[in-house]
């Protein structure tokens, strides 16, 4: 578990998955924590990559940004990238800005991607 | 000689010979201490209660301005204080009394001082601490010497001083390139009045990604934008301008307002390296004879409230796709009517997230205020917005503010 300012991410490696737990508050300053772990999460080359928001309690536009440029990155590399729905605000933000079109949204980190 | 008178001599030759040793060890120990004072690279002087220097080493005479050690303990108390102007932080001058050591005699307590040292004859300058600590007679426990130690951070200081005049500097650039994002004053138009307001959170010397438009066309249509751009700094506020003229550009073109945002999305995917988010919101109004109709378009941005004459709150517009990341963008454009005695409220992400987490103004808070709009001028309408999330964030908004509102005259 890596804490840094109101974000924490746990990481958790089951076979070919990988999901990061996200809790607390995903803005400008836990981005650079959220980039590292996600980083840390893809040189093992997992097929698969889950960021569970379900305990998210806030997301800006640039935790935002930072989610669709690791989508990005996931795609590029051939791995398959999804987001566990958060609560109400981080879904709120979802649908407004539409990037819910683009993402692949799941309701339970077990749920199959491939 | 009895053997008792022998053996007391003997004791006594002992003694003599033990004492002797004793001091040549003694006087060892000063001269290997005296060794390590002068080397030290410190400034050290040992002064009495008179002022007097009992002993200076090599740094103090040079930190001092003396040719030697020796020219320290042989002037009178005073006079190498005097080559100097002592100044505090403050740039009070000091005294040889002010000094550490002498409050020390005085049996005050004696904080390190931070002094300015400036060479009366050359004006050279050096910011020294001193620091002292007083040596005491170990059999009465009378002080006997201050041991003042000099510290030279003239270099520290400097860095110090020059740093915050950069920061001075900074946030003026900042202020600066703020105000040139923003529209100075907005252009009056016909039977429509408009009011915005912009806070800026954090410090001063970040320029927010937070931007407000008017556009007048010269007939009867007026373009009202308000828009956020993710990130602070130097390329948030290039992006910031980006899409402030390109929207322009495409008013001046005849583009409706999705087609504007289509057109900035464009732009903004030919930004390198293509990660500028930006959230938009972009009204057409047109101003028919009792009323207005206006159409909406938004591009991630939260959508605009409309608070009719009774304060009843409703949001407008439909949601569209955020621009700048993801293709295709969709955006849809809606149309409604804005009658006399109702308020059209545009405003950032900032307004809502005030507070959060544990006192969160949240949507639902807004509109309650929102509700207050009716009765309230609009410039009154928005500090009290502005108030509001001020409080709940206690004074430190964690994301800038930006509100656009508007309302027909009578």
């Amino acid at each position: 578990m890596a804490a840094e300012g109101n974000l924490s991410i746990d990481l958790r490696r089951e076979g070919k998955r990988v999901v990061l737990r996200l809790d607390g508050e995903l803005d400008l300053a836990g981005v650079p924590q959220l980039e590292g772990e996600a980083e840390n999460a893809m040189l093992d080359d997992p097929a698969e990559i889950v960021l569970d928001l379900r305990g998210l309690e806030f997301i800006d536009s640039t935790g935002l940004r930072t989610i669709l440029s690791l989508d990005k990155r996931a795609n590029e590399r051939g791995q398959a990238f999804a987001l566990v729905r958060g609560p109400r605000q981080v879904q709120r933000l979802m649908n407004m800005t539409r990037v819910d079109e683009h993402l692949k949204i799941i309701d339970s980190p077990e749920e199959i991607l491939l | 000689m009895a053997e008792s008178e022998r053996e007391a001599a003997g004791r006594a030759d002992l003694s003599n010979r033990d004492d002797s040793r004793l001091f040549a060890d003694l006087r060892r120990l000063e001269q290997h201490l005296e060794a390590i004072l002068i080397n030290v690279a410190e400034a050290i002087t040992v002064a009495d209660r008179s002022g007097h220097m009992v002993f200076a080493n090599q740094a103090a005479a040079e930190l001092l301005g003396a040719a030697s050690p020796g020219e320290l303990t042989s002037a009178e108390p005073g006079t190498i204080m005097r080559r100097f102007l002592v100044l505090d932080e403050q740039g009070h001058e000091l005294e040889l009394e002010d000094m550490p050591g002498s409050r020390l005699f005085r049996g005050e307590d004696s904080e390190p001082l931070l002094v300015r040292n400036i060479v009366r004859a050359t004006n050279e300058e050096r910011w020294i601490i001193a620091r002292s600590s007083p040596v005491a007679d170990p059999d009465t426990g009378e002080m006997l010497y201050a041991v003042n130690v000099f510290e030279d951070v003239t270099l520290l200081k400097r860095a110090q001083l020059a740093e915050s005049a950069l920061s001075v500097e900074r946030a003026q650039i900042a202020h600066t390139l703020q105000r040139a994002l923003l529209p100075e004053t907005l252009p009056p138009i016909d039977g429509v009045e408009i009011e915005t307001l912009y806070a800026a959170a954090g410090e001063l010397n970040e320029v927010g990604g937070d931007f407000y438009d008017v556009f007048d066309y010269g007939d009867a249509r007026t373009l009202l934008v308000i828009g956020d751009v993710c990130g602070k700094g130097p390329r948030a506020a290039g992006v910031t301008a980006l899409a402030r003229h390109t929207l322009r550009a495409g008013a001046i073109g005849g583009q409706s307002p999705a087609e504007m945002l289509a057109t900035l999305h464009q732009a903004l995917l030919r930004q390198p390296p293509g990660a500028d988010l930006c959230t938009v919101c972009l009204i057409m109004l047109v101003r028919e004879r009792d009323s207005a109709r206006l159409t909406i378009a938004l591009a991630g941005h939260p959508p605009p409230l409309l608070i009719r004459a009774g304060g009843e709150v409703e949001q407008v517009g439909r949601s569209g796709t955020v621009l700048g990341v993801v293709n295709p963008v969709r955006i849809e454009e809606s149309e409604i009517a804005l009658a006399a005695g109702e308020t059209l409220l545009l405003y950032t992400d900032g307004v809502i997230e005030a507070g959060r987490p544990s006192r969160l103004l949240g949507e639902d808070g807004l509109h309650e205020l929102c509700a207050a709009a009716p009765g309230l001028p609009l410039a009154r309408f928005l500090e009290h917005i502005e108030q509001t999330a001020l409080a709940r964030a206690q004074g430190r908004l964690r994301d800038d503010i930006a509100l656009l509102a508007l309302r027909l005259t009578a």
